[in-house]
């Protein structure tokens, strides 16, 4: 302490005394040993600080920018489920069928940007996937029933209590989302904080099972635990979700029996010493069991049989070919032969693409001249062997049955005529089965032709001669593929 | 108002066909141009005509495709009810009253476009290849296949987003894009388990959920009903 006055009182007197500098020299190399750390501590001190301020600042920036981001999103949310509400309201009480068109259509627009603006926020997935899921749902119940309207049906009183019974939910949501609104806006709930907690959370509720620390969201919840099961003619309907595989045939069969049929199913070049897995069973849409089989050179192939009438699921083998040999007609027709061997026949195909040697070639089954898209299985090629790599049915077992195939009201003339008036020219015409989103089964014609340079299929209803799909073809660099 | 709601449309309605046909589809709706029907007109279009007012309840005659004395009744009959001007002609008016597009021809503002002129498909292999490299590096192939599926039955799935993009930025949902893994270069196996999950291939039969179960994860997770499990992580439903 003493020393530090000293040296003051020595700095202040070189202040007003240049002449005597020559004693404040001696005096400050007697010091230097205290001065200089002192010094260099106060800049390092000074720059750290200047620097971490900065960094604090640009830091809490970003943080502001980015709570802004969900605090937009939050909002965004609220406004269009509020919306959601109002319309399904007066969807309800609309007498026009043109107006409820219009009406239901925007409940479907809301519905869909609500979803959206929810998945924009660092919530659990726990926390929205039943919100989520009811926005879907209920966008989609709005949009099938302005589609039937549209088709010149009248909503049933059964649609109406449906339709009712979604506006109570969204109504409930609305309001424990005014109480989260609350918490927001008192700036009780932090979205930043929320991401930072995201991590630390996982082991905490991994202990001690801890409930959301969003109250508000916990109700909403609660609510969407209520929503009964919809059932209707979109593709969110509980039932394309839940169906049910309709093509496995035959009895069921042990494991032993489906390793055999596991075996009949690789397509190895050079086997060596084969190698087949225990098994294990797969809980999927088709109950099956997994097989890996191992040849010398250490290629795999992941082989899955049903275990009702042990189909062929599907098959993955990890080899990358290095060169082509073969052509993509000569692909196509050993994949062809493969899967009528091995239990598919009458597969016609409808879509190829060629990529780093591999054909990737869908086929889709034929029943007098009539192709069935719904029942699809997809193939892998390698060019360098005409191997087959992998194979995939799954498609196809959930969709396939003995069908009564129907007549076809409409001639093939007319679809054409129909086609004439927007296409420049008409390629092919043929009888195709395609699904709709609710994987209802449509017969069609399907025309082929281009307009404006542009290839396009469009699907005609065989029996009521309605519009029911356009499909854009295109001819890219990695093959045809229909969009 | 067709563009900006196309890719939620396109994804909503078509979700089947998506995955059964091949790949990714964009749906362009445009309806079938009828021409203008008057006293003796014959042809396919008065077939749907004579079809669609007999479906309604205004005609009764046959589907003959002649526009007869009984179609021109039911014709008036159908423009009176519709408060439409009733001239027994069906113009564009009258079709879209119908749910028909009444105008002689599409107008062709897209002339120059060509081929598959805008539509890629390489972004969406792209991205997903990324997210199996930062997920699933060093997985068994068919483990690669079955993350990118998930990511594809997300995008299916009504509780989640719409779009490949939009559940791969998804808040909180992988931690590879949260930590910047996701933006490492995919290599050619990852490519592949992509373009075969883009093509229908799915080892996890739906499966909306993955996780490593030796890491610590939330315990909601585990109420999900299992599917599998392939290499390190365990996918359900």
């Amino acid at each position: 302490m003493d020393l530090v006055q000293e040296y003051y009182q020595a700095d202040w007197q070189t202040c007003l005394c240049p002449l005597r500098s020559g004693i404040i020299k001696e005096v400050l190399t007697i010091k230097r040993g205290w001065i200089i750390p002192v010094i260099i501590a106060v800049i390092v001190a000074g720059v750290f600080g200047y620097w971490g301020y900065g960094q604090y600042r640009a830091k809490r920036e970003l943080e502001m920018f980015m709570g802004n981001k969900y605090q937009q999103s939050f909002y965004g949310m609220v406004d269009h489920i509020e919306q959601v509400q109002v319309l399904l309201g007066k969807a309800l009480v609309s007498s026009s069928p043109r107006h409820s068109i219009m009406i239901l259509t925007d409940v479907w627009s809301h519905a869909n940007t609500a979803q959206a603006e929810l998945n924009k926020l660092p919530l659990a997935a726990q926390t929205v996937y039943q919100t989520a899921k009811f926005l879907s749902q209920t966008g989609d119940y709005a949009h099938v029933m302005a589609n039937q309207q549209a088709e010149g049906k009248v909503m049933t009183t059964e649609n109406r209590q449906k339709l009712q019974e979604l506006r109570q939910h969204a109504i409930k949501v609305a309001e424990s989302l005014q109480d989260v609104e609350r918490r927001v806006f008192a700036g009780d709930i932090n979205w930043v904080n929320l991401v930072k907690q995201a991590g630390e959370n996982v082991r905490e509720q991994q202990k001690e099972g801890e409930p959301d620390p969003l109250n508000g969201l916990e109700d909403v919840r609660e609510e969407m635990g209520k929503v009964p099961v919809l059932i209707y003619d979109g593709p969110f309907s509980d039932h394309v979700v839940d169906r049910k595989p309709r093509g496995l045939t035959g009895e069921e069969i042990d494991k032993e029996q489906a390793r055999t049929r596991a075996r009949k199913m690789v397509d190895f070049k050079e086997e060596g010493e084969l190698n087949i897995s225990e098994g294990t069973s797969v809980n999927g849409r088709i109950t099956s069991y997994n097989f890996q089989v191992k040849n010398g050179d250490n290629e795999v192939y992941s082989v899955d049989i049903s275990k009702k009438g042990g189909h062929l699921v599907s098959l993955l083998n990890n080899r990358e070919p290095a060169s082509s040999k073969i052509s993509l007609e000569e692909a196509v027709d050993k994949a062809r032969d493969y899967l009528a061997i091995n239990g598919y026949p009458n597969m016609e195909s409808t879509y190829s693409e060629v990529k780093d040697n591999i054909a990737y070639i869908s086929f889709a089954y034929q029943q007098d001249d009539t192709i069935f898209y719904t029942d699809i299985i997809n193939v892998q090629v390698a060019l360098d062997q005409g191997q087959i790599l992998a194979v995939e049915a799954l498609g196809y077992l959930m969709s396939h049955q003995s069908r009564e195939l129907e007549s076809p009201e409409i001639a093939e003339e007319e679809a054409k005529e129909m086609a004439q008036n927007t296409l420049d020219e008409i390629e092919n015409v043929r009888l195709a089965v395609i699904p709709q989103p609710s994987l209802k089964e449509v017969l069609t014609y399907e025309v082929r032709g281009t307009a404006a340079g542009e290839t396009y299929l469009i699907y005609y209803n065989a029996i009521t001669g309605d519009e029911e799909q356009i499909l854009k073809v295109i001819l890219g660099q990695e093959g045809t593929f229909a969009l | 108002m067709l563009k900006n709601r196309g890719i939620l449309k396109v994804i909503a309605i078509n979700l089947t066909l998506m995955i059964l046909i091949l790949s990714v589809f964009y749906i362009t709706r445009i309806n079938a141009a009828q021409p203008t029907l008057t006293w003796g007109s014959r042809g396919s279009s008065v077939r749907i005509l004579q079809r669609r007012l007999r479906q309604w309840g205004y005609y009764d005659g046959s589907v003959d495709g002649i526009y007869g004395s009984e179609s021109y009744r039911a014709v008036l009959n159908f423009q009176r009810k519709n408060r439409l001007r009733v001239d027994g002609i069906v113009g564009p008016q009258t079709w879209r009253a119908l749910g028909y597009r009444g105008s002689t021809r599409l107008a062709r503002t897209a002339r120059t476009v060509s081929g598959g002129a805008g539509i890629s498909r390489s972004n969406d292999i792209e991205m997903l290849a990324r997210l199996v490299h930062a997920e699933a590096r060093g997985e068994p192939f068919e483990g690669q296949v079955a993350v990118a599926a998930v990511l594809l039955n997300r995008v299916d799935s009504a509780s989640f987003p719409n779009s490949i993009s939009g559940v791969i930025y998804q808040p909180l949902a992988f931690e590879s894009v949260a930590n910047g893994q996701f933006y490492l270069p995919a290599d050619s196996e990852n490519v592949r388990a992509a373009r075969s999950a883009l093509n229908g291939w799915d080892p996890t039969h739906g499966a909306v959920f993955f996780w490593n179960p030796a890491k610590p994860v939330n315990r909601w997770i585990w109420s999900r009903s299992i599917i599998r499990r392939i290499g390190r992580h365990v996918f359900a439903r």
